[in-house]
């Protein structure tokens, strides 16, 4: 299918989603229930004149971006370790299974005891660490062993392997890896601040529009939400594209 | 002499070889002719050190460079063709080798837009460029057309006469095998036994040869 019929489809479901909406909205009518998308709109606006708006985003990116970084450099070292050892892989498989079939919201309540002030924190690691880990895993595991067999006959030096074999080969499932922690990471985190309520957090200020029934002003932010995940998103794809070239 | 002695490998439970020896001219063109699955891959796997023999030794391999020319081409799909010539053999001339084998319009193209008989004369290209002093074959001219691969014949035997390379060449095809030779060894099934061989074919009559390899097989 053509480019530019894909997204005129992709144009027209996002109309018939705001049709619905509009439509379900003037049925309740009730802007305190179920405002419709030009309201909803006009306070999403409205939150960048928010005065502590910045302050609000800023606290919740940078929770997702401490929590991503100890996530991704753990998941990355210790990946490689279990990539290369089997025993050291074994040890980690009930540790994954645990953090990975463990629902979000029992850590947040058991941080909340432990942590209190960094529970988005902790919670962006425990669901970011699992993805990273087994994505880079099962990128060691498909390094073509023909391929290093190759490298060993004409004496290719060892950090030349790595370069030209290991990381071409492993890149596509960090970023994979890397790509989906970040979309379940980001979600957690503003469940994490619904909870454990910093000062200032997305999660909480949904929260606060909530108690308050402010209903534009939850799905307000749940849209920054949404945008700002769709953000990380983009810029994960492009750095894909700038470093990870494909002709396999 | 390049000698490997009494060599003892099994795989799982099966034995391949079993006080096993054989012996090289070095310089010369070896043939290696057997039945499918008899063990010749295993063979050049232990005598290039990619493998290890469960016992036995080898005699004569000492410092020597390798070039190996893999059943499969064996290239990395994200580097093109010179990239992995140049993988191997860092600032060696690689259009040398690329001409040689009649790629040098191929040069920047990645492996996966090269047909399998490409693929292959990359591999030899590359097989070549490290400037070996023993090559490894195993089926590399399986995927080429007949024309194509008597080009590539001629070129390959010119470059390993002229600097007197040590070729250990492994096929099915006993044609290739006696026009590429110097000397032909044949093995049967498992555990491996040398059943025939012939040194410097090239002073005999190549219909008795084949003649006589074809009773055998
Ligand atoms: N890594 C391995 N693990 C287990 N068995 C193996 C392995 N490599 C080879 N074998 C077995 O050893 C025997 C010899 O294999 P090899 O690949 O050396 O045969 P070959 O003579 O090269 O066959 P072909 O002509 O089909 O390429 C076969 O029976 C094969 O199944
Ligand atoms: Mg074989």
């Amino acid at each position: 299918m053509k480019n530019s019929t894909k997204n005129i489809i992709i144009l027209a479901s996002v109309a018939v989603m705001l049709i619905l909406w509009e439509v379900a909205a003037l049925r309740i009518d009730s802007e305190q229930i179920m405002p419709g998308p030009a309201a909803t709109l006009t306070s999403t606006v409205g939150l960048f004149g928010q005065k502590d708006f910045v302050a609000i985003v800023f606290s919740t990116i940078l929770r997702g971006i401490v929590g991503f970084l100890i996530a991704a450099m753990a998941g990355v070292i210790l990946g490689i370790i279990a990539g290369i050892n089997e025993g050291f892989n074994a040890f980690m498989k009930p540790w994954i299974v645990v953090m990975r079939s463990t629902p979000v919201v029992a850590f947040v309540l058991l941080a909340l005891i432990w942590f209190s002030q960094s529970t988005a924190v902790f919670i962006a690691f425990l669901t970011m660490f699992p993805m990273i880990f087994t994505n880079v895993v099962e990128g060691i595991h498909n390094v073509d062993g023909k391929l290093l067999k190759m490298a060993e006959l004409y004496k290719v030096k060892k950090i030349r392997v790595i370069k030209w074999v290991y990381v071409p080969a492993i890149a596509p499932f960090m970023v994979s890896g890397i790509s989906s922690a970040i979309g379940i990471g980001w979600r957690a985190i503003i469940v994490g601040e619904v909870l454990s309520q910093p000062r200032y957090g997305i999660g909480n200020s949904m929260q606060l529009a909530q108690i308050q029934m402010n209903v534009d002003k939850l799905i307000a932010w749940t849209i920054i939400a949404v945008l700002l995940g769709f953000l990380f998103e983009k810029i994960i794809r492009l750095i894909e594209n700038v470093t990870v070239k494909r002709h396999i | 002499m390049l000698q490997l002695r009494d060599i003892y490998k099994t795989f799982g439970g099966s034995v391949i070889y079993k006080d096993f020896s054989i012996a090289f001219r070095e310089g010369v063109t070896t043939c290696i002719l057997g039945p499918s699955g008899c063990g010749k891959t295993t063979l050049l796997n232990i005598i290039g050190g990619l493998l290890n023999p469960d016992a036995g030794t080898l005699q004569g391999f000492d410092g020597k460079r390798f070039g190996y020319i893999f059943q499969e081409p064996r290239l990395l799909p994200w580097k093109t063709v010179r990239q992995n010539i140049e993988f191997v053999a860092e600032g060696k001339g690689t259009d040398e080798f690329l001409q040689l084998v009649d790629l040098q319009q191929s040069a920047d193209k990645y492996p996966s837009q090269l047909s399998g008989g490409m693929s292959q004369r990359v591999s030899i290209a590359r097989a070549l460029a490290v400037k070996p002093d023993i090559i490894l074959m195993d089926e590399p001219f399986s995927s080429l057309d007949s024309i194509l691969k008597k080009n590539i014949i001629d070129n390959f035997k010119k470059i390993t006469e002229t600097e007197k390379k040590t070729v250990i060449y492994v096929t099915h095809d006993i044609d290739e095998a006696i026009m590429m030779s110097d000397d032909i060894i044949v093995l049967s099934k498992s555990p491996v036994k040398i059943v025939f061989e012939e040194k410097d074919i090239k002073s005999l009559k190549s219909d008795d040869i084949k003649r006589k390899i074809v009773n055998i097989l």
